[in-house]
């Protein structure tokens, strides 16, 4: 029986290094742009025509259409900016997300491109801060993310935040 | 306090003796359904009264969807306050509920939400029930070598499941501890049964999923539910884009006993001038804008041309079409503090794709990360944290006026003193 059966060899590439830690990046920008509170550039990490959903494990298993947000295009997203902070009433919280290594979706090309889409999923962990300093673990899960090349530079062109519980403590306002 | 041999149905348990006699549990203000005290948010003999009285009383409770045990074997586990019960549809087509316990020394038998069994065999001793809940077998009934084993005199049929009464209306699959309760559709009567059959009266889909736990008392978001007054106030979402103002044509209706409610407007009615809306003073009236009102699309579901109907069962389910977003809510007491809001999204079965696809994106206004109703989640913590070391101060609900009654326009408290009359009917306070 062979030591090594599994070839992983495309790790070592440098245009796969390339790739990865440069959706890393991305992933990474994005989520620090959410926990610092810039929400104006929230929207500019994704493509004019992205899709965005918050959605369960559950609901995907069961292949439910309807999660907890959906966003079709990045004028929704600032729509829901726009409403967090002028129309809907909660108490003043921010997040903390803690993001895993980001890696190729299983089952897609391994020597991935930028030009045709890079799928990528990215874990985290999110803590919910209150104004009093009240910390709780708000939900974990993974970033299920579809990453297409710009004239602008990298953008999310599709983005499902999976969640890994189907229960939800008060309420999201905040986007993953 | 309800001494359980679990041998099939039993008597009411409204009809134990209660822990707490009602006469000690609470008094009610002298202002009658006008105030609402504190204490009953807050104190644990109320909360565990509420147990025997309310969920065990004569009242049905909602477990499931019927689309969701489609098959013979098909379960879905659910609790009826904090008694966990399973709906199963057995070999012959018939959905039964059962108290989701073993006979024997009390294992839970269904552990997953849902699946397909069978039978049912339980986990920790091996004794398996069929799906009519009769005790087929018994590991080691015998013993080993003429030891152990039960004695002689055990007979298997008188330990069955507990099994109680069950019924269906529309999609809703309801079961009851209680035998005096009379079928659901004559318990909700004429008008609310009427809502029932246009929102859930022909095959559902289920389109999504997902629980919402709130920290307050139960109640605060049943009344929250109720209070009509609430909805074009807090929720700017509502008002600022016209989908639910307190100025259209709508109406609270209450049930004969108050427990039940239908609120209802019509967005294409609506008579802003010479009400505070267009005075320009609510907080409501801020400006801001969609830059995407796709929203916003709908389509006129019903040919009576109501856009907005929030029913609630009592005393814990809600039936909810905003526009064309369809759902149906069960609310779960954890404790005094703290509920779990239970939501089955639905469409139909013969949507069209582009009817699916308005579901989907107005989908974004309801749920913990509702658009509009997000602010739900946490209004009633926001209550209860006041209430909580003032047990004899009151709520105080005279909108609309202080008895019961269904009334026209919703700037009125009526759903609300509603349940508190049934409420205490019930519950003998």
């Amino acid at each position: 029986m062979p030591i090594l059966t599994k070839d992983n060899t495309h790790l070592l590439t440098p245009a796969f290094q390339q790739v990865i830690t440069a959706a890393a990046a991305l992933v990474a920008d994005c989520v620090g742009a959410v926990d610092d509170e810039r929400f104006d550039e929230w929207s500019t990490f994704f493509t004019d025509d992205c899709r965005y959903d918050i959605t369960t494990r559950e609901a995907r298993q069961k292949g439910w259409p309807i999660g907890l947000m959906h966003c079709a295009g990045a004028a929704m997203l600032r729509d829901r900016i726009m409403s967090m902070r002028h129309a809907n009433i909660f108490e003043a919280h921010h997040y903390r997300h803690m993001v895993s290594a980001t890696r190729l979706a299983p089952g897609t090309d391994r020597a991935p491109e930028f030009a045709s889409g890079v799928r990528v999923h990215t874990n985290f962990g999110v803590t919910r801060i209150m104004a009093n300093g009240e910390t709780t673990f708000f939900g974990s899960g993974f970033f299920d993310d579809l990453i297409v090349a710009t004239p602008g530079g990298l953008r999310f062109h599709e983005r499902t935040v999976v969640l890994d519980s189907s229960q939800v403590d008060t309420l999201i306002v905040v986007p993953f | 306090m309800n001494p359980a041999s679990d041998t099939g149905l039993e008597a009411s348990a409204s009809s134990a003796p209660p822990a707490t006699p009602p006469e000690t549990l609470l008094t009610w203000p002298a202002e009658g359904l006008a105030r609402i005290p504190f204490q009953v948010y807050n104190d644990p003999a109320i909360a565990d009264a509420e147990q025997q009285r309310l969920f065990r009383g004569d009242i049905w409770n909602l477990i499931c969807l019927e689309v969701e045990i489609p098959q013979p074997g098909d379960y879905r586990t659910n609790v009826i306050g904090d008694t966990p019960v399973v709906a199963i549809r057995g070999n012959d087509g018939l959905v039964r509920v059962f108290v989701n316990r073993c006979a024997h020394r009390g294992s839970m038998l269904c552990l997953d939400k849902s699946g397909n069994r069978k039978d049912f065999t339980c986990i920790y001793h091996n004794w398996v029930y069929d799906l009519e809940g009769s005790l087929q077998s018994i590991a080691f009934r015998r013993g080993i070598r003429g030891q152990g084993g039960l004695p002689e005199d055990f007979d298997p049929s008188q330990h069955g499941l507990k099994q109680l009464r069950m019924d269906i209306i529309g999609a809703l699959v309801f079961a009851s501890f209680s035998e005096k309760v009379p079928p659901v559709r004559e318990w909700l009567g004429e008008r609310m049964a009427w809502n029932v059959d246009r929102v859930v009266g022909r095959p559902v889909r289920i389109i999504g999923g997902y629980t919402q736990v709130m920290h307050n008392n139960w109640k605060l978001y049943i009344e929250n539910v109720k209070d009509a007054y609430h909805a074009g106030l807090l929720h700017l979402f509502f008002t600022r884009f016209g989908l639910n103002r307190l100025s259209m044509d709508g109406a609270v209706e209450v049930s004969e006993r108050g427990g039940h409610h239908l609120s209802w407007s019509k967005m294409h009615n609506d008579h802003t001038e010479g009400t505070e809306y267009s005075d320009g003073k609510l907080r409501s009236m801020k400006d801001f804008d969609l830059e995407d009102k796709r929203l916003l699309q709908s389509w006129v579901e019903h040919e009576d041309g109501i856009t907005h109907m929030i029913q609630t069962i009592f005393p814990n389910v809600i039936i909810q079409q905003i526009q064309n977003s369809l759902a149906v809510r069960l609310l779960v007491p954890r404790g005094t503090d703290e509920c779990e809001l239970q939501w089955w999204i639905i469409g139909y079965a013969d949507d069209t794709e582009a009817q699916m696809q308005t579901r989907i994106l107005q989908s974004n206004l309801v749920g913990p990360a509702g658009l509009v109703s997000l602010e739900d989640g946490v209004i009633g913590s926001i209550v209860q944290r006041t209430t909580l070391q003032d047990p004899n101060r009151a709520g105080v609900v005279e909108m609309g006026g202080r008895t019961v009654e269904s009334q026209k326009g919703r700037v009125s408290e009526t759903g609300v003193r509603g349940f508190w009359q049934e409420w205490r009917q019930k519950m003998g306070v």
